[in-house]
C-alpha cells in the first residue's frame, strides 16, 4: 500500500468514526430529553430487582 | 488585611497575576520532604508519629491526636470552600455562566459536540469555554464520598471502536477525554438513561463524589428536580470493578471507578 492510499484509508477511518459519534451525540441528545420528561413527570421506570441488585454493588 | 502600623490606615495589598492551578498528588508528604529528618520529627512530634505518616496516617489525625482540644482541620471543612475562592453556587455565579448552563442542561445548543471537535458553532464554542472555566474559577460545592452513578446506551460499533469490551479490573479509565461528563445521584436516572435504545450495550458507571474537578448544577439546572453534578474532561480513575451481565437477552456492564 502506498502512503497515499494509506493516508486515505485513515482519512475513511475517522470519517466513519465521526460519523459514528454525531450519531451517538444526537441520539444521547434525544436520550436526555425524554429522561428530563420523565424525571419532571414522576414517571422514570422502576429498575428490575435483578439489576438493581447488579448496579448496588459496592463502590470502592 | 490587618493594618500596617497602629492608629495609621495603611494597608498591605496582595498583588496576583493569574493564578496557575497546580495538582500536587499527595501535598501533604510533598511539603513534608521540604523538611529535614529532624525537622520533619519536631513537626509531628516524634519519629513514631513520623513513621506511622509515613505509613500513610493523615498529618491532621496526628496532630489531632496529640492535642484533642485544639484540633486543626483544613480550611475547605472548616468553612465549606477554601476561603480564598468563591464556592460555586447560584448566588455566586455570572449571568453568562447560568446562560451557559442552561444551554448545557436543555440541549439548546450543540456544546458536547463542539467539545469533540465535530462542530465549530460560535454559541457552543463561547458556552463550551464557560463551562470549562467554572471549573477554574470557582471551587467546588460537591460533598465528597456521596455515590453518583452515569448510564449510557452505547451502540453496538462505538463499544468496540471505544475499547469498553477490553476493558479490565485495575486499568485507567476517563468519562470523558474531551468534554464534561454528567452524574446523576439518583440510580434510577442512570438507569433511565440505559435504558434507551434496543442494539446498545447498557453501561453504568459508578463513582464516589470528590470535591475536585466536580460541581453540583442541581440548583442552577433548567431540568426541574434532576441532581446533577457534572464532571471536568480528561479526569482518570482506575476501574477497581467490572462486571458485565445479560438480562432478558440485553446486555449490561457495570463500571467502578475510584480517583487516580
Amino acid at each position: 500500500m502506498d502512503v497515499n492510499s494509506s493516508k486515505k484509508e485513515i482519512k475513511q477511518i475517522s470519517e466513519a468514526s465521526k460519523d459514528m459519534l454525531i450519531d451517538a451525540l444526537n441520539s444521547a441528545k434525544k436520550t436526555r430529553k425524554r429522561v428530563r420528561e420523565n424525571i419532571k413527570n414522576n414517571t422514570l421506570p422502576e429498575i428490575p430487582k435483578e439489576i438493581d441488585s447488579f448496579l448496588s454493588e459496592e463502590v470502592a | 488585611m490587618l493594618p500596617l502600623h497602629p492608629h495609621c490606615h495603611c494597608r498591605y495589598i496582595g498583588h496576583y497575576s493569574k493564578v496557575h492551578k497546580i495538582v500536587v498528588k499527595n501535598p501533604q508528604l510533598s511539603t513534608m520532604q521540604k523538611f529535614s529528618l529532624n525537622e520533619q520529627r519536631q513537626i509531628v512530634g516524634s519519629y513514631a508519629k513520623l513513621q506511622e505518616f509515613h505509613n500513610g496516617e493523615d498529618i491532621t489525625k496526628l496532630f489531632n491526636r496529640v492535642r484533642p482540644d485544639y484540633p486543626v482541620g483544613f480550611c475547605h471543612d472548616v468553612f465549606g470552600y477554601n476561603g480564598g475562592m468563591k464556592k460555586f453556587s447560584d448566588k455566586t455565579i455570572t449571568h453568562q455562566e447560568k446562560k451557559s448552563i442552561t444551554a448545557w442542561t436543555d440541549d439548546s445548543s450543540s456544546i458536547k459536540h463542539f467539545m469533540w471537535g465535530i462542530s465549530d458553532d460560535k454559541v457552543s464554542k463561547e458556552h463550551s469555554e464557560t463551562l470549562f472555566g467554572l471549573f477554574n474559577k470557582y471551587s467546588s460545592n460537591v460533598k465528597t464520598g456521596k455515590i453518583l452513578y452515569r448510564g449510557m446506551a452505547v451502540p453496538n460499533n462505538l463499544f468496540e471502536f471505544m475499547g469498553y469490551d477490553k476493558l479490565v479490573k485495575g486499568s485507567d479509565y476517563t468519562p470523558d477525554n474531551k468534554a464534561i461528563s454528567s452524574f446523576s445521584s439518583s440510580k434510577k436516572v442512570a438507569y433511565d438513561f440505559a435504558f434507551d435504545g434496543e442494539h446498545k450495550q447498557k453501561v453504568i458507571i459508578k463513582i464516589k463524589s470528590h470535591n475536585e474537578d466536580m460541581l453540583d448544577i442541581t440548583s442552577v439546572s433548567s431540568a426541574a428536580k434532576e441532581e446533577e453534578t457534572i464532571l471536568t474532561k480528561n479526569i482518570w480513575y482506575n476501574i477497581v470493578h467490572i462486571r458485565k451481565s445479560e438480562y432478558g437477552g440485553v446486555k449490561w456492564m457495570l463500571i467502578v471507578l475510584k480517583k487516580k
